[in-house]
This record gives structure tokens, sequence and C-alpha cells, in this order.
């Protein structure tokens, strides 16, 4: 075993180790071993030990005392879950949003629009949102029902107004109301994405590092 | 419970850096030529890992700078020397040392160092 070698056994020994750290530490290795080497004929790895045991020694006397020598796994796994934490509240806050998105355009059974009238005549109906061609109506018990089939919005208007419901004009499809239903979804559309990509991310950073020969 | 050897490089750990930044204080020096000073000294046992991985450790922490010489018969040699946070360093570690001997004299009560 000649220096070249012994020096790349003491570097895949210590592959673990933080790259800048290492490199600081194994910096002049070779030169190091020549000069041991060259005081005497026997080999080195007689002289010097095993490689793994010099590695060892090295690391020991290098990290006692000074500054700590941190292993880019334990870098790695940090990175990783702090990487998964940002994720899963995004997930979360997605989540969140959509179900109270839901909570809120939550439609029981639709209504014909015969069973509109007949149910605000029945003083059933508190109040009727018209979006665009889209008609709501909210009952008492604060239910919404879509109505089907509704009459041109004018008419309905007058008979609600008739009958004592209020009648709300929404303005359709502002950028306030894509907003709300849009960006959830695509939210949710990309989160499966997300999801992936933070797999490969974590699979790519606890992959073990592999040793790194010429560095220094 | 082990034999001299290991009691011996157990000993060390704690001093090597002094003894390091005392050789280092006599005259610059590179690796291997430390770790031969350090051996001709009567610290026969002392590793040359350990040695190396101190004055590295010694180098980052700020108390020793280092120099390329060029050499004849190889690659060009590191050196190593004391600057003024290694003088310090070495002034209050030498202070710590000699009240750590002085009381282990005392506790040794004449027995140390006869055989």
């Amino acid at each position: 075993m000649d220096v070249r070698q012994y020096a790349a056994a003491v570097r895949a020994a210590l592959g673990g180790l933080d790259p800048r750290a290492a490199a600081h530490l194994l910096d002049d290795l070779e030169e190091h071993l020549a000069e041991v080497a060259a005081e005497s004929d026997v080999p080195l790895a007689e002289r010097l030990g095993p490689p793994e045991s010099y590695a060892a020694e090295l690391l020991a006397a290098y990290a006692s005392g000074g500054a700590p020598v941190r292993s880019r796994p334990a870098r790695r796994r940090r990175l990783a879950a702090s990487a998964a934490s940002v994720v899963l509240v995004l997930l979360a806050a997605v989540g969140f949003a959509t179900w109270q998105l839901a909570a809120r355009t939550e439609k029981v059974n639709p209504w014909s629009y015969d069973r509109l009238t007949t149910q605000a005549r029945a003083g059933q109906v508190s109040r009727v949102e018209v979006t665009g061609d889209d008609v709501v109506a909210i009952d008492r018990a604060g239910q919404r029902h879509d109505v089907v089939d509704a009459a041109p919005v004018g008419d309905l208007a007058q008979t609600m107004t008739r009958e004592g419901v209020d009648v709300v004009f929404q303005p359709a499809a502002s950028s306030a109301y894509w907003a709300a239903v849009l960006l959830p979804n695509l939210l949710l559309l990309v989160a499966p994405a997300l999801v992936v990509g933070l797999a490969v991310f974590v699979a790519v950073l606890l992959r073990r590092p592999r040793p790194r020969p010429g560095t220094g | 419970m082990g034999d001299s050897g290991v009691d011996t490089s157990q000993l060390l750990k704690g001093v090597l850096d002094l003894a390091v930044l005392a050789v280092l204080a006599e005259r610059d020096s590179y690796g291997y030529d430390v770790v031969r000073r350090l051996r001709e000294g009567g610290l026969s046992a002392v590793g040359d890992a350990s040695v190396y991985g101190t004055l590295r450790r010694l180098h980052q922490s700020g108390a020793l700078s280092s120099y390329a010489v060029a050499s004849d018969e190889g690659p060009h040699r590191k050196y190593y020397c004391l600057n003024d946070r290694g003088r310090a360093l070495l002034d209050r570690s030498s202070t710590a040392w000699c009240g750590v001997t002085r009381a282990l004299e005392t506790l040794l009560n004449g027995r140390g160092c006869g055989g």
C-alpha cells in the first residue's frame, strides 16, 4: 500500500464527514504521509496501523475540544426534516382552505323553481343570491339550495321581492370569487407534485454520501 | 488496569495540544517534523494521526498559521508556526499545566517518576 492508496483509504474511512471539515482535516495528508514513508522502508500500514484506525485517531484528535465536527448525514437529516415540515404545513393550509370553501358552498338538495316559489310563499326562504346565471336560495335554517331551471332573473327577482324575500346580486366571476374557488383547488392539484418532489428530495439527501477522493 | 502504554496514551490526550504548541514555540515545523521532535522529546507513544489531527485542529481554531516551503526531496512542506493567539494559548495552557503537576506531585507524595 503506497502513500496514495493509504491516503485514499483514510479519506474513504472519513467519507461521512462534513465535506468542508474533511477538506480542512485532510488538507495535506498526502504530503504528510510522504514524509512518514520517506523515513523508512517499512510499509505505511505496518508503521501507522490500518488506514481505518489512522482515520479514527485523526478524527478523535481533530474533534477533541475543538470546533465540533458535524457529520454530513446528521445535517442532511435536519434539512430533510425541515423540508418535510414545511410541506406538511402547506398541505394542512390547503386542506383547511378547501374545507372552509366546501363548508361555505355546501348545498343541500336542489330546488326547482316551483319549489322555490312555494317555499317563498310559505315564508321559508330568507334570501336568494344571484351570481350570473346561478341562483341559490337560502332557507330559514341557513341551508343553501341550488335553484334549477330558474325563471329569467328579472322575473325571479320580482316574484321574490313580492314574497318579501331579499334578492342579492353578486358580481359573477369577480377576481376575488375565482381566487377563492380556484386557488385552493389549484394548490390541491399541485400538492401531489409537491409530495413526490419532497420524496425525491429526501431520498437524495439521505443517500449515503460517497467519499470523494481528491478533495482538498 | 491497562498496561503502561495505554495509560500513557490516555494521559497524552489531555496534553498533546500543549506539547505541540511548545514544540512550535521553539521553532516552526512541518507535520512529520513535529511528530519526530515530540518523540525525541520523550513522548515516544505519541501517535502520528493524533499529532497530525491536533495540528489541523489548532490551525482551524486560529492558534497556528502555516506557510508552504519548497522541498528538495518532494512536494512542498506545510510549515506551522505560532501566531499571537497560539502564544497566548500556550501561556494559559502552561500555567494550567504547572498547577496540575504541582498538585499531582503533592498527591503522589514522592511516589511518582521513580520507577
